[in-house]
């Protein structure tokens, strides 16, 4: 069911794209909203108070090991390459998928999903469509934007506690990180966001008749979410 | 007369229950059918199959000249703006105004914005929801909504009607609203109606011919006089006419 969402998801944006159809800019902007800036207050403040937390446990190390240049690369990498997009994955999960899953449950018990139909419009187009894209761009700019506060306030840190100089900072990241490394960095959400929407679109179109089936899709959704996110990111890490 | 709907021998099963047993009928151009019966009798079942919102465990269903066993989901999706339908309990989409709503089934059409405008506000007028355009669903009473869903089942124009539970949650000054508005699309556009409802009353004008369904069986089809005489020498179908002839 999954896929078939997914292949009229892409064949929504093909029509988009050859001027068939029409992108739903109400949704798509609501999407917008639902998928980034309702998150962005909590993340980058749990990404400060990690940047903090990496910032004295660093510090700490650094007091005992003066390898900086090691220490900042390895700290560095796996916040850019594993700490980051989980972050991000998980808040997306927790928030877009949960909120799609529990608009398809609704909207199937509101007849909506069946109001579409009648009119001889494809579900996707006001549901899943919209959301996903939503989904794409801000995990996109979330995974930029959690990475820049994380490090920057890990180097603000270290460079008010510990005297570690900015441009040692980006000196020894540069090292450990490849062009690829920030590549993936950005693409991991993005591909935890098409299984989040997909998770939360199947469950959400499971709901049937009942209201409390609706916050069982939720609960699904976020379980089935999460799970999926640190199998994905498991095969990011074997791949690399 | 051609057939608009038929069904032949029609079963429809779900989570171990028939819902629909053996239903076999038809509905000719331009008819005013009411189908008739109980809650639960299965006149939602039998709309969703019409609609093709649900597929039938067995039997034939053509509309429109179309069998349903050999039409794919593109030639569902074209047939359908053949087809409206109002439903039960909704149908409208909470997040968009009522002119949006509306606009809905016209937007596959590929019609200009200026002439979706006009086709809203034509049947906004007829309808007589002028000044509604920007409310949503949730802020219109029960009877209004109704109005809005009859609205948009009428805005693409099409040759079969369906109406679940007409006359649900409508005054009497909306019935007649209702009842002059359809009449007039009947005479101009020789629109097919085929509606459901539990509560006879007032529904007899309204139909050309009835069906009783009771218990996912059709019990009877005919005009409503020979419904009348059905009903002292068939036990099952006076039980379940008990009430209201």
């Amino acid at each position: 069911m999954g896929l078939f969402v997914l292949r009229d998801c892409l064949r929504l944006y093909r029509d988009i794209l050859l001027k068939r159809n029409r992108l739903d800019l109400k949704a798509f902007a609501g999407a917008l909203r639902e998928t980034g800036l309702s998150i962005l207050f909590g993340i980058t403040l749990v990404s400060a108070v990690v940047g903090l937390i990496v910032g004295k446990e660093t510090e700490d190390i650094l007091d005992k090991v003066n390898i900086p240049g090691l220490l900042i690369g390895t700290i560095g990498r796996t916040i850019i390459n594993e700490f980051a997009p989980l972050l991000v994955g998980l808040f997306v999960a927790g928030r877009s998928g949960v909120a799609l899953a529990v608009r398809i449950g609704s909207m199937v018990l509101n007849h909506e999903i069946d109001g579409l139909v009648v009119c001889g419009i494809n579900p996707i187009q006001y549901t899943v469509g919209p959301m996903l894209l939503a989904m794409l761009v801000m995990s996109f700019c979330l995974a930029v934007w959690t990475d820049l506060v994380v490090v920057g306030v890990t180097a603000a840190w270290l460079w008010f506690y510990a005297g570690i100089t900015w441009s040692l900072f980006l000196d020894s990241l540069k090292q450990v990180l490849e062009l690829r490394d920030v590549v993936a960095s950005v693409v991991k959400p993005m591909v935890f966001s098409i299984f989040i929407a997909l998770i939360a679109a199947v469950n959400g179109s499971l709901v049937a008749r009942r209201v409390e089936e609706v916050s069982r899709a939720a609960t699904r959704t976020m379980i089935s979410a999460i799970a999926a996110i640190l199998l994905i990111n498991l095969l990011f890490v074997l791949r690399t | 007369m051609t057939s608009v709907v038929e069904f032949e021998n029609v079963f429809q099963h779900a989570n171990g229950r028939c819902l629909l047993n053996g239903v076999s009928f038809s509905i000719g151009h331009g008819e005013s059918f009411g189908l008739l019966g109980p809650n639960g009798a299965g006149k939602t079942v039998l709309l969703r199959l019409i609609m093709g919102l649900d597929r039938p465990s067995a039997g034939r269903i053509v509309v429109l000249g179309q069998d349903y066993d050999r039409l794919s989901a593109t030639g569902f999706s074209r047939l359908r703006q053949s087809l409206g339908l109002v439903l039960q309990g909704g149908g409208l989409l909470n997040g968009l105004s009522v002119a949006e709503n509306l606009i809905l089934p016209l937007r596959t059409r590929g019609e200009s914005m200026d002439l979706m405008g006009r086709r809203v506000r034509l049947i906004m007028t007829q309808l007589r929801l002028d000044g509604l355009e920007n409310l949503y669903p949730h802020e219109l009473s029960g009877g209004v909504r109704r109005k809005v869903e009859l609205a948009r089942a009428l805005i693409q124009h099409p040759k079969l009607l369906m109406w679940d539970e007409l006359l649900d949650g409508l005054d009497p000054a909306s019935v007649i609203e209702i009842q002059e508005h359809l009449a007039r699309e009947k005479r101009t556009r020789e629109l097919t109606i085929l509606f459901t409802t539990h509560q006879p009353v007032g529904v007899f004008s309204l139909a050309s011919r009835v069906a009783v369904l009771d218990g996912g069986r059709l019990l009877f089809t005919g005009s409503i006089e020979d419904l009348s005489r059905a009903g002292d020498y068939d036990p099952d179908l006076k039980y379940a006419l008990m009430g209201w002839l």
